[in-house]
């Protein structure tokens, strides 16, 4: 089967990504930083499906669950450790 | 070229459009806060929609406990982003993230302290 | 467990209850120190070292106590006057300790056991509660339904649900599944996804717009709902949905502070029949 339209979707998202690295580098404080991680990990997730379709092999999607869990563990850690100043 | 392969064009096209627009917005919006809009409203439509075209797809391939995972992935995100956006949100007002400029009005600033349950 | 080691000796201005709960906990007697005490939660016997005194929280502010808190589970047990059960605490030797007792038994206005954050009143419900979501999360990530990987999953998901459902605390209101509340679940539904699609038509045009016209702002609204899963309910949808995110909510008072992108007006009742009042009517029409 064709799989161009999930390529094109790849390529996309992964052009999206880069745009986020500007707000990665410049955001002013480092909310704005973990703001684009956060966003990067979600587009990140449909990227590693997006490839498991083009590939054919459904153990990419493992990956994603996996990107999913941790990118949503990150930001609650990091914003606990913003509040409070240190992780306990 | 039959209906569900325009049907899941149209997913990927809409959920692209939206992420698209969220990742603008995080790029544009002046404050912290109200980039937290744009990543936690644009972003998760858009990847819902991108994933229920995905899993489209893996059902058309025939691989269906993938596309049941697909779906699984996006009730993830979809359930996660707004708790994480608050989290967020209220972790920096706390630790001093500057409001911008324009910002009309701020009730948070002399709120009564909250005491936890 | 750090809040109540961090209560150092900045002793000025102690109240009297508060200097008579620091000199009990200084002055254990010395066998307590190689006594056990058990846990009441996770029955695990722990050395009782770890008394302290503590200030009380939540509605008896400026009142002590002393406690302790298990090393194992985080549960504190705190020592009331009338509730010493000195069972509880097995010693090593039986001596020297009369007057630190009755020292204790004098001392009151206590509680008796205060469950810490993390663990919730708990029972069959809650351990049922954890095992199904357990278990529907182990066949979705699974995918498949060979009978072999179904005793799998029923026997990993009654270990975690066993070891975890104290923490979780996760249990449906009673009759949500029932035919009637399923129309107000659909139509919670239906409100959910049309407020998402508009809202996020309507925050692209926003952004897309070269004039970025915003007007952001912080306003307070009322909720009138209660409980946990009403709360985190309206304010996850009401972050999706409407122009806001929501910043914190005070459950006492029933306030939600909510970062708006589009400030409309800041009158409470005003700016609650703006933004939630839609999504609390259906939410408690399906909850409550």
């Amino acid at each position: 089967m064709n799989h161009t339209w999930e390529f094109v979707v790849c390529m996309g998202l992964s052009i999206l990504m880069i745009v986020l690295c500007y707000r990665l580098w410049r955001g002013p404080t480092t909310g704005d930083r973990m703001l684009a991680l956060e966003t990067m990990g979600a587009l990140g997730v449909l990227i590693l499906i997006a490839l498991s379709v083009i590939a054919e092999r459904t153990i990419y999607l493992d990956l994603g669950v996996l990107l999913a869990l941790f990118s949503f563990l990150g930001t609650l850690v990091f914003a606990r450790y913003l509040e409070r100043g240190l992780i306990q | 070229m039959n209906l569900l392969d325009l049907l899941i064009l149209a997913l990927y096209l809409g959920g692209f459009f939206f992420n698209l627009s969220g990742v603008i917005g995080i790029i544009r919006l002046p404050d912290l806060y109200c980039r937290l809009h744009a990543s936690s409203k644009n972003t998760s439509l858009g990847s819902t929609l991108i994933i229920m075209g995905l899993a489209l797809r893996q059902f058309q391939m025939g691989e269906i406990p993938a596309g049941i995972k697909v779906i699984l992935i996006g009730t993830f995100i979809l359930t996660t982003t707004p708790i994480g956006s608050h989290a967020l949100a209220r972790a920096a007002y706390k630790y001093g993230v500057p409001l911008w400029e324009g910002t009309v009005v701020d009730q948070y600033a002399n709120a009564p302290e909250i005491k936890e349950a | 467990m750090n809040q109540v080691d961090s209560i150092g000796d900045n002793s000025e201005a102690l109240s009297p209850l508060e200097q008579r709960a620091r000199r009990l906990a200084r002055t254990l007697p010395p066998d307590l120190l190689e006594a056990s005490f058990t846990c009441p939660l996770c029955n695990v016997q722990t050395p009782a070292r770890g008394i302290r005194a503590r200030p009380l929280q939540g509605v008896d502010q400026g009142q002590w106590q002393l406690v302790f808190v298990c090393p194992a589970c985080g549960l504190i047990t705190a020592f009331d006057a009338g509730q010493i059960t000195p069972e509880k605490i097995t010693f090593a030797r039986d001596s020297q300790r009369e007057d630190w007792w009755n020292e204790l038994r004098s001392f009151k206005n206590a509680p008796r056991s205060i469950l810490p954050k993390h663990v919730h009143e708990s029972g069959l419900r809650e351990f049922w509660g954890t095992f199904l979501l357990t278990f529907v999360t182990w066949m979705l990530l699974i995918g498949t339904f060979n009978p072999i990987d179904v005793i799998w999953g029923v026997v990993v998901s009654v270990v975690c649900a066993r070891f975890t459902f104290r923490y979780a605390g996760i249990s449906l209101p009673k009759g949500v599944f029932q035919p009637a509340r399923l129309g107000a679940l659909l139509a919670l539904l239906g409100e959910f996804v049309r407020q998402l699609v508009v809202q996020n038509v309507s925050l692209s045009m926003r952004v897309l717009n070269p004039n970025l016209k915003i007007r952001p702002g912080i306003v307070a609204i009322p909720t009138r709902l209660r409980g946990d899963l009403p709360l985190t309910l309206v304010g996850s949808l009401s972050t999706l949905t409407p122009d806001t995110v929501v910043m914190d909510i005070d459950q006492h008072r029933g306030i939600m502070y909510v970062h708006w992108i589009d400030v409309r007006t800041t009158d409470p009742e005003a700016a609650y029949q703006l933004i939630s009042a839609g999504l609390e009517e259906k939410i408690s029409r399906w909850l409550v």
